[in-house]
Parts: structure tokens; sequence; C-alpha cells
């Protein structure tokens, strides 16, 4: 009985995320979708952003969201995947029971605490560097390929770790040094679960609001230069949701429509991925 | 996003080896319990006293309300006043909502919002700042709209130094926004080469701390971080408002649904009382009073 009650009652426990994400699902597409129609693809996809004179082009706020996780991507990538390496297959027990658990922290620090940092350190920084304002695609990639960092050392690492002990026996009998056995043996091994981190990861990067407000700039140009401000699709939403009405409001569920669209694409991407090993 | 979430949850858990498990693991019970949690919470949160009085609306008012409040607390130790931000359109919903009793605008009505209750609190001038290093004191009202409208893109151009001019605009359905829009821009769109913040404290603070920054805030909210400039040689100080001469000014309204009474009523008598009129006068805002003579 008790046992019945109990099974029960995680039942509805586990459908009722199940529902809470179609009620959000149903709720974001019936809310953006009809302005997309009504307002037009051509007007929807222009880099016209003036939702309270009828301008609903939100082009230029698809391409920030690209660059910017595409430059997350280009520093948190390679800087990921060398820790999980060195963590997996390099370093010393004592020293990975320090990284592993220090790493992951990155993840605990919310992410106003990033912008933060980024407003006050890395924003001047880029401009007395590089010059530009300093509110750039160059100082958002930064901070967020940091921002990302957690995400693909663990679950590469996961996966290298993963990797069969006798895959690297017989490498190493093969007369393979450590190296060319991370290169040749256990990246190809660990291939999908490294592209689901990328892809987890990336999945962060563009749904990262907080912090990309404070160092992106937000200006709605599309950015001609690392070094120009960027506007992300989050971003919007999050700027101007607290003053938006009427089709305005609606313009910013259609950002969020296809804020989703491109993460589930991710997702799925992902999962796929991550099932054909 | 809902990937992102799980995984953060998932971080307290031992390592698992294979991603299809983290993947399908993200369904599972942490999330359900994560949930339950957080709809706990929210139904706390929800449930507030009956006696308190919420002011939301306009981040330019804010502040001041904010500090209102708390004398009239000191004051009248029953009653609790919560002041939130959230901008003048959010804050008109609010109104129409009940979600809040007294909304702030720092904007005109539309005319369909016209039905509500207004009530002036103060006038407030709209300053143009730039960072106190800035050799510009002056700009014309066709160079300002001109650089925030991306045809005057550098400091020489208004005798200044060398340096590209980086202009800092609020974000669109912004109450002062829609005020510099009304008054300055006119016509002409503010072009897309702005930088946009969402809070007159974001703009004074990247005004603040970059050299080549325009922005425009509150008069009331400039500080010795940043300078004010004038515009076609009139500085938005009190002596200019009054004699009329700065033009560029907005009301900060109070706004109910209906008629006040009991302790929202002796709330806006208070914003409205002398005492209260003259810290807004200190603060830099105009006292409802100087206007009516």
């Amino acid at each position: 009985m008790k046992e019945q009650i109990s099974e029960k009652l995680f039942l509805i426990i586990s459908f009722s995320t199940i529902v809470s994400l179609l009620l959000i699902t149903i709720f974001i597409f019936t809310q953006g979708l009809p302005l997309i129609f009504k307002a037009g693809l051509k007007n929807f996809f222009s880099t016209n952003w003036a939702p309270t004179k009828g301008h609903f082009g939100i082009l230029s706020m698809i391409v920030g969201s690209l660059f910017v996780t595409l430059g997350a991507l280009v520093i948190g990538v390679p800087l990921g995947l060398a820790c999980a390496i060195f963590l997996a297959e390099f370093s010393p027990t004592f020293l990975q029971k320090i990284l592993k658990p220090v790493i992951e922290l990155l993840a605990g620090i919310p992410s106003v605490v990033y912008g933060f940092i980024g407003i006050v350190i890395l924003v001047p920084l880029v401009r007395e560097l590089f010059g530009g304002p300093g509110f750039s695609v160059l100082t958002a990639a930064l901070v967020l390929g940091i921002m990302i960092l957690p995400t693909i050392v663990s679950i590469s690492y996961d996966s290298l770790v993963a990797v069969p002990q006798a895959y690297r026996e017989g490498s190493y009998a093969l007369g393979a040094t450590k190296w060319q056995t991370v290169l040749m043996v256990l990246f190809p091994a660990a291939r999908s679960g490294i592209i689901a981190a990328i892809i987890l990861g990336m999945g962060r990067a563009i749904g990262e609001t907080m912090a990309v407000i404070m160092i992106a700039g937000n200006a709605l140009k599309i950015p001609h230069s690392i070094l120009d401000p960027v506007r992300t699709l989050t971003s919007t939403i999050a700027l101007e949701l607290g003053y938006s009405t009427g089709s305005h409001r609606l313009a910013l569920f259609a950002c969020g429509s296809i804020l989703f669209i491109i993460i589930i694409l991710l997702n799925i991407i992902a999962i796929r991925i991550a099932k054909r090993e | 996003m809902v990937f992102v979430f799980n995984h953060l949850i998932k971080k307290s858990e031992p390592l698992n080896p294979n991603p299809i498990i983290i993947l399908l693991r993200s369904f599972g019970f942490t999330k359900a319990i994560a949930k339950t949690l957080f709809l706990l919470f929210f139904l706390l949160f929800c449930s507030k006293r009956q006696s308190d009085i919420i002011i939301a609306g306009s981040t330019s008012v804010e502040p001041f309300i904010e500090k209102l409040a708390e004398d009239y607390m000191a004051k009248n130790p029953k009653i609790k006043i919560n002041v939130q931000g959230g901008g003048s359109t959010a804050g008109i919903q609010a109104v129409f909502n009940k979600t809040c009793a007294i909304g702030t605008s720092s904007r005109n009505l539309h005319p369909e919002e016209q039905k509500l209750f207004s009530f002036t609190m103060a006038i407030d001038g709209i300053a143009v700042v730039v960072h106190p290093t800035n050799p510009v004191s002056n700009l014309t009202h066709d160079e300002l709209r001109d650089i925030f409208a991306g045809r005057i893109t550098n400091w020489k151009e208004v005798g200044g130094l060398d340096k590209r001019i980086f202009a800092v605009t609020r974000e669109e359905g912004s109450g002062t926004r829609g005020a510099f829009e009304e008054l300055i821009m006119h016509e002409t769109a503010i072009s897309d080469v702005c930088l946009v913040q969402d809070s007159n404290g974001a703009i004074r603070e990247i005004v603040a701390n970059t050299p080549q920054a325009i922005g425009y805030i509150s008069a009331g909210l400039v500080d010795k971080r940043v300078k004010a400039l004038s515009i076609d040689g009139i500085a938005p100080i009190l002596e200019n408002y009054k004699n009329g001469s700065y033009k560029f000014l907005r009301p900060f309204l109070l706004l109910t649904l209906e008629e006040p009474k009991g302790p929202i009523k002796s709330f806006i008598d208070f914003v409205l009382s002398e005492e209260a009129q003259q810290f807004l006068k200190n603060e830099g805002l105009i006292p409802v009073s100087l206007l009516n003579k």
C-alpha cells in the first residue's frame, strides 16, 4: 500500500515537470508566433528593431547571439578541453582532487558576479588595450568563455575517464606516447561526450543574460568587429520586458520563441550525438 | 536553458561517466524536487500581508519614493511600504492589474491610460551627462540630437578631443527614453549604434567610467562622478527650471486605479506635503508648488 502511494506520488511529481515544460512551451509560442506571422517574416527577420513603432526586426539580435556564443566557444572550448585532458590523463591525484571541485565551483558563481567583474575589470581593460567602447563582443566572449568552462570540463572529463583502461594499455603497448594516446585513441573514443559537452556549453552561452547585458553594450547595430558592442536575444528580452506593452511585449515573446527553437535544436543535436556512442 | 538548469543541479552528485545518462537523468527526480521547492518558496513569497502598500514603476522615481517611503514608515510604523522598479509602463500596467497600489511614471500618460487617478509629485529635468574630464561643457540642441542620431561621431566635431563618441541610451519603452525622444530627438530616431542600458544608474555608471561616453539621466540623479552639460548654454539647474529656460522637463506621477483612501491617501498626502516636497527640492527635483505659481 505504502509502496503504491509513493509510486503514484513520484509519478505525479515527475509528470508535473513535463506538464510545466509543456505549459511554458505553449505559452511562449501562443504569445510569440501570431506576431511573427502578423508582422510578416520579412519584417521580423530585418535589422530594424523599433517595436513601439511597428518594426520588429530581430536579425541583429540573432546575429549578436550567434557572435557572442561563437566567441565564447572559441575561448571556452580549447581551455575547457585542455583542462579536461590534463585532469583526466596527466594530473596527479592530489591535484585532481583540488582542481576538479574548483572548476565546478565556477558554475556556482552567480552570473551577475561575472558581469560585475566584467564591467569593473575587463571592460576598461579592453578599452585601454584595444580601443572601442570596451563593451564589446570580445568582452562578452571572454566572460562567457569562462562561464561555460565548468560545463565543458566536467562533461568531457567524464567521457575521457569513461574510456576503458584497455584502450590506453593497448595504445601504450603499440609504443604510443601519452600525448599520442590522448590525441589518437582517447579523443575519438570520447568524441560523442566531448561534442555533447561543447553543445551544452553553447546552450549555456546562448542562454546567458545578466552578464551579457552588463558587458556587451547592447547596441542594436550588427557588430563589424569584435570590439563593437552587441545585443543578444536574451538581453533584449530582459532589458525591455519591464517596459513593454501590447505588440512590443508580444515581439519579446517572439524573441523568446526563436531562442527556444534554437536551444531545442541544440539539445536535440546534443542528445543525438550522445546516443550514437 | 532547461539543460543548463539540470546541469547545475547535477553538480552535487557523484560523477557520471556517460553523457547519455547525464542527459536522461536530467528528467529525473532532482528536477522534480527542485521544482517543488521552488513552488513552495514562490507561494511563501506571494503571501503578503494586507497592510502592505506596494509601489512599482519608473526607475527614475524609485530612489526618491524609496527615501520618502522610509520617512513615512518611520512616522507610521504600522504601515509597510514596498517599493519596486520595473519602469513607467510596467508601473502603469501594474496599477491596472491591481498588482500594486500606487504606480509611478516618469512620462506623461498615453490617452488610453488617462482614466487613472494621477498626482504629480514633482517635475524632473533630463540631464545630458559626460565624464568629468570631458572638456565639452555645452552642446546645442542640434548637436545633441545629431550625436544620438549617429550623425556626429567624434568629440572634436563639437569642440572636444579627437576621440570617438560613445552615446549611451535607454532601452525601447523606457520612460526616460520616451521623454528624451519627445523633447530632444523629435522625429529623428535614436541611432542603433548607441549603447543601451536599462536604468539611470547603469547609464551614470558607464558615463562615470568611460571618458568618451555621453548619456542622459534624470537630473535628480546627477552626482559628482558625472558632469551635466548645458544645452544651448542653459544648465540643468533649479534656477533654470523655475524660470522656464531649461526646456527638457517631464513629470513624476503617482497613479492609482481608484480614488485613494486610507493609508494610500495618507502616503500620497505625505509625498505632497511641505516637508516631502522640500526633500525632493534638495534632491534636485522641482517641487509641484513651484510649478503651480
